[in-house]
């Protein structure tokens, strides 16, 4: 409680809520953009926030992306244009809600499950994060070394299209990480004489490289798409809004739910938690025919449940310094630059950060019910920017972002290399969050690694020993071995194909 | 700009071969029998490897999927120009920002790029918003946040 009472004291600064009321609003912008998803909206604010104290630096991050997954809804609504992945599941939907002139009521129930849902997640982060943390305090470097094992795996076998292309992804980040002097030895990797590579490649201007200067590049090539929607401006009816979402009271409370706990998993994250309850909805709906219709059930279980799952995703992220997604990633790697080790003990350390983080998402979800009335307001005019002015204007914010951080061309560099890269990778089918997650991983898992190597004096067994390392030890290696069972199988099957179609014919 | 799988295979496993050879030279300390050449070669196995099955599946393939593939956008010369101006802006404000300083090379920059995304014609106002978004920027970093950018012709008239 009183850890309680000195977060409040920590946020109720004028400073802080100016900063969590900026962010609210640049969310809520860059959300609205269809070039500019959660990610790339972070990766802008990032260098922003790097010279601010933590607590500003943490609640501008959590607003921002709260804000950005309602506003994405936006478009999706008016223009049949998500905003963001995670508005995609109920885009079609709510646009044919708009076609009927119901716009406006739709946009409001959803920024209202948007605010419930936001908030349960956030009750649900504040709650079971520190149990979770209490019992992650026994981990050593075996299981914290399973732990990473599991989250990076997560984001390139699972959350890839293609596995392979998701590991030589994760790989490239995790060899981008050992740039510089090596962390035990002492001794220069991978800088070849460089004295600029010293101090190892920084992963801000990475990450605005390899999302906001590729998002550039892919928004102003892709030739446009033919905006068919209407963006006039749509009326709201207060009490119809409020009538649908008290009869579908059972889907926002299951949406929140299914949010919570899906974003708690490592890699997946809010565009899954509203795919999953948009089908659950439909699935124990009484009237599933209307769904695609223009029928809102779907949309309140949705729209709560990818609220909720963007607080969710950071309870393996404080707890255990697994980042759930990409946006967590980028916060990891912001706790570090901030000399806070995300783990167990930063509850123990700095607690009343932690729940600063807490009390400033209850504040974003707040704040979201005017900022996002307004938007929903002004979304005819907000959707008329256009990407040949936007993009520009982003470009030369990654330019002065990269630079900032070590007020060095360096970073410029790096960030145009990156995003070359990524553009060519995303063109290509590699899925980039991988690489962000190793190059903040890495050093984390390596130094566990070695650690209990050089312990142990390489005895792999030691991985083992204990019951939890031995249980996170035995899942990691499912996770690796299943993608290859899979493909064996696979072989075989088509081996025996076309064994089959001659015997036919003999 | 889709390249067939073997390609995009070859190249890294081209880096994962030169990651595992060249950690080789990094050096041990004395005593302890796992050095900083371990991780970063478990990482170019990794790389390598997966580099390896992308060869064979995508040369398997090699009938279906042509080398390369123009997607829609690389038909289009427009597509071309932005790309070349995008990267060709950050190329500039690199080479020029620490001569000119902050506010005249974003000035150009952002100028430039309006040129090509919205042409010619509204040339003045793209110099306008131009001029407000610099100005805008330099505020928040320099002003507000106190981080130091490229100092240069104005920004000594501003600060002199």
């Amino acid at each position: 409680m009183e850890t309680l009472l000195a977060a409040f004291d920590l946020v109720f600064r004028w400073e802080i809520i100016a900063v969590i009321f900026g962010a609210c609003v640049f969310g809520i912008f860059a959300g609205a953009m269809p070039g500019i998803s959660a990610t790339v909206a972070v990766a802008l604010l990032v260098p922003i926030t790097f010279f601010m104290e933590p607590v500003a630096a943490l609640a501008a991050i959590a607003t921002a992306v709260a804000m950005a997954i309602f506003a994405g809804d936006l478009p999706g609504a008016l223009l049949r244009i998500p905003g963001m992945p995670a508005s995609a599941a109920y885009a079609e939907e709510a646009h044919e809600m708009t076609l009927k002139g119901q716009g406006g009521t739709v946009l409001m129930v959803a920024l209202l499950c948007s605010v419930l849902g936001g908030l349960v997640g956030t009750m649900a982060l504040a709650f079971s994060a520190p149990l979770l943390a209490e019992f992650a305090l026994e981990f050593q470097y075996y299981e914290y070394f399973w732990l990473a094992c599991i989250g990076l795996s997560t984001a390139a076998l699972v959350a890839a299209a293609n596995p392979v292309k998701g590991v030589i992804s994760l790989s490239i980040g995790l060899m981008l990480a050992t740039v510089g002097l090596d962390l035990i030895s002492g001794q220069p990797r991978f800088t070849f004489g460089t004295p600029a590579l010293m101090e190892g490649i920084h992963f801000i201007p990475v990450m605005i490289g390899i999302f906001a200067v590729a998002e550039v590049l892919r928004a102003l090539i892709h030739p446009p798409r033919a905006d068919a929607g209407d963006a006039r401006v749509q009326k709201i009816d207060f009490g119809e809004t409020f009538r649908t979402i008290w009869r579908y009271r059972t889907n926002l409370a299951r949406g929140s739910i299914f949010g919570t706990l899906i974003g708690a998993l490592p890699g997946a994250g809010s565009d899954i938690a509203a795919w999953v309850s948009y089908g659950y909805a439909r699935k124990r709906s009484k009237t599933p025919e209307k769904f695609g219709t223009g029928h809102p059930e779907g949309i309140v279980a949705a729209s709560a449940s990818n609220n909720a799952a963007t607080s969710a995703t950071w309870v393996p992220s404080l707890v255990f310094g697994i980042p759930g997604d990409s946006v967590t990633a980028i916060v990891i790697g912001v706790l570090f630059l901030k000399g806070l080790e995300p783990g167990p003990n930063v509850f123990i350390e700095n607690a009343p950060l932690v729940y600063s983080i807490f009390v400033s998402f209850f504040i974003a979800n707040v704040f979201l019910i005017p900022v996002g009335y307004i938007a929903i307001r002004a979304a005819s005019q907000l959707l008329k920017v256009s990407n040949l002015i936007l993009m520009p204007i982003i470009l030369i914010f990654t330019v002065v972002g990269a630079y900032a951080i070590n007020n060095s061309m360096m970073g410029v560099m790096v960030a145009l290399g990156a995003g070359i890269a990524s553009f060519l990778m995303q063109e290509n089918d590699y899925p980039v969050a991988p690489l962000i997650l190793g190059m903040v991983i890495g050093p984390l898992l390596e130094k566990n690694f070695m650690q209990a190597m050089i312990a142990q004096q390489g005895d792999l067994t030691a991985f083992f020993e204990r019951p939890i390392a031995a249980f996170l030890g035995i899942v990691t290696i499912l996770m690796w071995t299943a993608p290859v069972v899979a493909a064996i199988r696979r072989w075989q099957l088509r081996r025996r194909a076309p064994e089959g179609n001659e015997g036919q014919h003999a | 700009m889709r390249f067939n799988d073997a390609i995009s295979g070859a190249i890294f496993l081209a880096i994962g071969v030169f990651a595992f050879i060249h950690a080789g030279s990094f050096k041990h300390f004395p005593g302890v029998p796992y050095g900083p050449d371990l991780f970063p070669r478990i990482i170019a196995v990794m790389m390598a490897g997966g580099g390896l099955i992308l060869i064979v599946s995508g040369l398997r393939g090699a009938n279906q999927v042509p080398w390369v593939v123009l997607v829609d956008w690389a038909r289009r010369r427009r597509s071309y120009e932005l790309f070349l101006a995008v990267i060709g802006s950050m190329l500039g404000y690199i080479l020029l920002s620490d001569a000119l300083g902050f506010l005249l090379t974003g000035f150009l920059m952002l100028t430039g790029l309006f040129l090509v995304t919205r042409g010619i014609a509204r040339l003045p106002s793209s110099a306008a918003l131009a001029a407000l978004v610099t100005g805008l920027i330099y505020l928040i970093f320099v002003e507000a946040l106190r981080v130091p950018l490229p100092f240069g012709v104005i920004e000594r008239l501003l600060v002199g």
